[in-house]
């Protein structure tokens, strides 16, 4: 995803039709970021809506020799996000496990679909969740993560070492029971 | 698995169909419309500057208009000084300088008495003993301008004199009239007899040539004397040499009824402790029929006090300028302050909010420019740049029942899991969120304050408005959800307003390192009401305050 060097300073300039040109350009990404951070999807419309806000008025700092515009506009929806995720509490791990024997059923990560991958991935606890996606998915490196989440390095590879645990064996007990 | 996580979702897109993208993109318009942030940084402190240049302007338009109107109403406060009006022009003698030179040394107040003669018929012209004998209004008159501003700066008189002959070398005053110039100054009180020091140095002035000489002043260039009048009263021929009292002289039809009050300002110099301001023009004071005659004293040469209407007697008032009372100061100043906040929304959200978030220590950076009047009243606004700072320190604790595999039974040959056992667990996590929010504030303050010295220390206090401008606030705090959320300048649960008034209460004590310059030591405490917070600030400060006038 290209976005034309004229159109960011249109931007800039605060041009309305600009703005809504790079808000259409940026949505389908942006929103899958937000619906793959947010615990709690039906924050999904604000997150964007803040989350847009934020970039227009802050474009003017966007620096394009650093990163391409996808991923700055990205950083701040993830950061949106997590903010939002604070308002949530985390649901119990029971539930998780239900869920997570129906959606499994038995069968090969591979060939679950996403929104059943995306749904396990929301069951792990807040903490191992934000450094999971942000480190597996995205990309971050420890650095990055800790001054993203406020916490230390050696906290951020603590939470990702639990999650990849936790998540291994959400899976293995899903196999197992699937085989019985 | 981590694998085909990033795999599918590293690049995901959504489709929009399902979407409300128009009504998305409006929401964000209308905010983009109600509170857009300008591109530039300049822009950004448009408003700011805004605010500033209009209190600054009216700080200093309202110190010009101070300092004018103190001026001008103190050169129309005109006052008549003169007492011993004796000692004619040529009577300066050397030994006369010195005795000037030896009032004008002198700093203390001296008490109020006649000037010191071993005459016994000399007799100061307003010896209030002598003068309550009179009963006479125009006598009165100047008496009461007299007692009214009996005060003159020491300090000061050697220039005013100095300036005083430069003024009145060049005959000022026009011819056939009498010329009163007065003496005032608000500064400091002066001893009585010292005023005619100053009256006597403008004896040098050219008498009238047109005008007859009086037997005493016959020879000498002018007179330093002082006549009062009286309509219709009958001039009185000067009194013979040792009396005590003249005869009383006869009506004078025909007299002018010439006024008391100052009809021309004579001149205003630059000079910056003394001025002359005015002096009475007697218009036919000159002639005999004009004026009255009634004898009031004798001077040391016994030359009568009536043959002052020789017209060629002078008043002198001097004014004091007061230049000087007024002043401006510029304080560089930097300190610390302790920042403390307490939350007042009416919610659990204030009451968790004051439980963990505490004011903490930051630090201010200014410079004030201040007025004072007499080095004790002052009035002052300027700069200030505050960095305030406050500590986040939460910890939660989250438990709950959890039912969770309890054991696993592994067969060893092929590692499969043979074995579960379920059971319920309380689990619990601990977050401790430590964070540190950091304020940035321009501060105008608006203040009024008393100074009281004692040598080179002083002592003082100065309260008033400040006028608070948040240009930034950045950290994380409780929200309504009492959540912890990061905050920014607009966000409606950050504890500042982007302007916020308030009030300022600052003690000061200081040392007068030399006469422009003073070392303050400030404790400002300051109070204002935030968005979600109510602030005060109790801070410490150190400035060099320079004057200049």
């Amino acid at each position: 995803m290209e976005v034309a060097h004229s159109l960011i300073q249109a931007c800039v300039r605060q041009e309305r039709a600009a703005q809504k040109e790079l808000y259409l350009k940026l949505l389908p990404y942006l929103r899958a970021v937000a619906d793959r951070y947010l615990k709690d999807t039906s924050f999904t419309k604000d997150v964007l809506q803040e989350s847009f806000v934020k970039i227009f008025r802050n474009i003017h700092k966007y620096e394009a020799g650093k990163a391409p515009l996808k991923n700055w506009a990205a950083r701040i929806v993830i950061n949106t996000s997590i903010n939002y995720n604070e308002r949530v509490v985390d649901t119990h791990t029971e539930e998780l496990i239900i869920e997570l024997h129906e959606a499994a059923a038995g069968r090969p990560v591979e060939q679950l679909p996403d929104s059943t991958l995306l749904s396990i991935l929301k069951k792990m606890p807040k903490g191992y969740f934000e450094v999971f996606n942000l480190f597996v998915i995205d990309g971050y490196s420890h650095k990055e993560i800790s001054s993203m989440l406020g916490i230390s390095e050696a906290l951020s590879r603590k939470k990702l070492s639990r999650a990849r645990i936790w998540l291994h064996k959400a899976y293995s007990l899903s196999l197992t029971n699937t085989k019985k | 698995m981590e694998k085909e996580y990033k795999k599918r979702f590293e690049k995901r897109i959504m489709d929009n169909s399902d979407f409300d993208v128009d009504g998305l993109w409006n929401a964000i318009a209308e905010d983009l419309d109600k509170d857009a942030k300008p591109s530039t940084p300049v822009k950004s402190f448009q408003k700011l500057f805004k605010y500033l240049g209009l209190v600054l302007i009216l700080f200093v338009f309202g110190g010009v208009g101070v300092m004018y109107l103190f001026r001008s109403n103190t050169s129309r406060d005109l006052m008549i000084t003169p007492h011993n009006l004796y000692e004619s022009g040529s009577a300066q003698t050397t030994k006369t300088k010195k005795r000037e030179a030896g009032h004008l040394a002198k700093q203390k107040v001296l008490p109020r008495r006649p000037p010191a003669s071993t005459d016994s018929s000399t007799k100061s012209l307003f010896s209030e003993k002598y003068i309550s004998s009179i009963n006479r209004p125009g006598i009165q008159s100047v008496i009461a301008n007299t007692n009214a501003h009996r005060t003159v700066s020491n300090e000061n008189r050697s220039s005013a004199v100095r300036k005083l002959k430069d003024e009145t070398s060049g005959s000022p005053f026009p011819k056939s009239q009498n010329a009163d110039i007065f003496v005032t100054d608000h500064s400091r009180p002066v001893a009585w007899d010292t005023i005619p020091d100053a009256l006597q140095l403008i004896s040098s002035l050219p008498s009238d040539p047109d005008k007859p000489k009086s037997p005493s002043t016959s020879g000498r260039p002018f007179r330093n004397e002082m006549q009062m009048q009286q309509p219709n009263r009958p001039t009185v021929p000067p009194h013979p040499p040792g009396a005590h009292l003249p005869p009383k002289a006869p009506e004078s039809a025909g007299a002018d009824n010439s006024s008391v009050e100052p009809q021309n300002r004579l001149s205003e110099t630059a000079d910056s402790s003394w001025s002359i301001a005015g002096y009475h023009n007697r218009r036919a004071a000159d002639t005999d029929e004009s004026l009255d005659q009634q004898p009031v004293g004798i001077n040391q040469n016994n030359n009568p006090i009536d043959s002052l209407d020789q017209g060629q007697g002078a008043m002198l008032a001097i004014n004091a300028s007061t230049t000087r009372s007024l002043h401006w100061t510029v304080r560089p100043t930097a300190g610390t302050n302790k920042t403390l906040l307490y939350f007042n929304t009416r919610d659990d959200v204030a009451g968790l909010r004051n439980n963990h978030e505490k004011g903490s220590w930051g630090s201010f950076y200014g410079l004030n420019i201040g007025l004072a009047w007499k080095d004790r009243f002052v009035l002052s606004s300027g700069l200030e740049y505050h960095i305030l700072w406050s500590r986040l320190d939460y910890t939660q604790q989250t438990t709950w029942i959890q039912d969770s595999v309890l054991q696993e039974v592994v067969l060893n040959l092929n590692g499969e899991v043979v074995g579960i056992t379920y059971g319920s667990r309380t689990r619990s996590v601990t977050t401790q969120t430590i964070w540190n929010n950091r304020f940035q504030i321009y501060r105008v303050p608006l203040e009024i304050g008393y100074q009281h010295h004692l040598k080179h220390w002083i002592l003082g206090a100065q309260m008033g408005a400040v006028f608070n401008f948040t240009i930034s606030q950045k950290g994380k705090t409780f929200n309504q959800e009492k959540a912890i959320a990061d905050f920014s300048r607009t966000d409606s649960f950050a504890p500042f307003k982007a302007f916020q008034i308030g009030w300022r209460l600052s003690p000061v004590v200081g040392y007068r390192l030399s006469g422009r310059t003073t070392l303050l030591l400030e404790s400002k405490w300051t109070g204002y009401k935030g968005r979600t917070a109510d602030v005060q600030e109790l801070g410490f400060g150190l400035s060099l305050g320079v004057n200049f006038w």
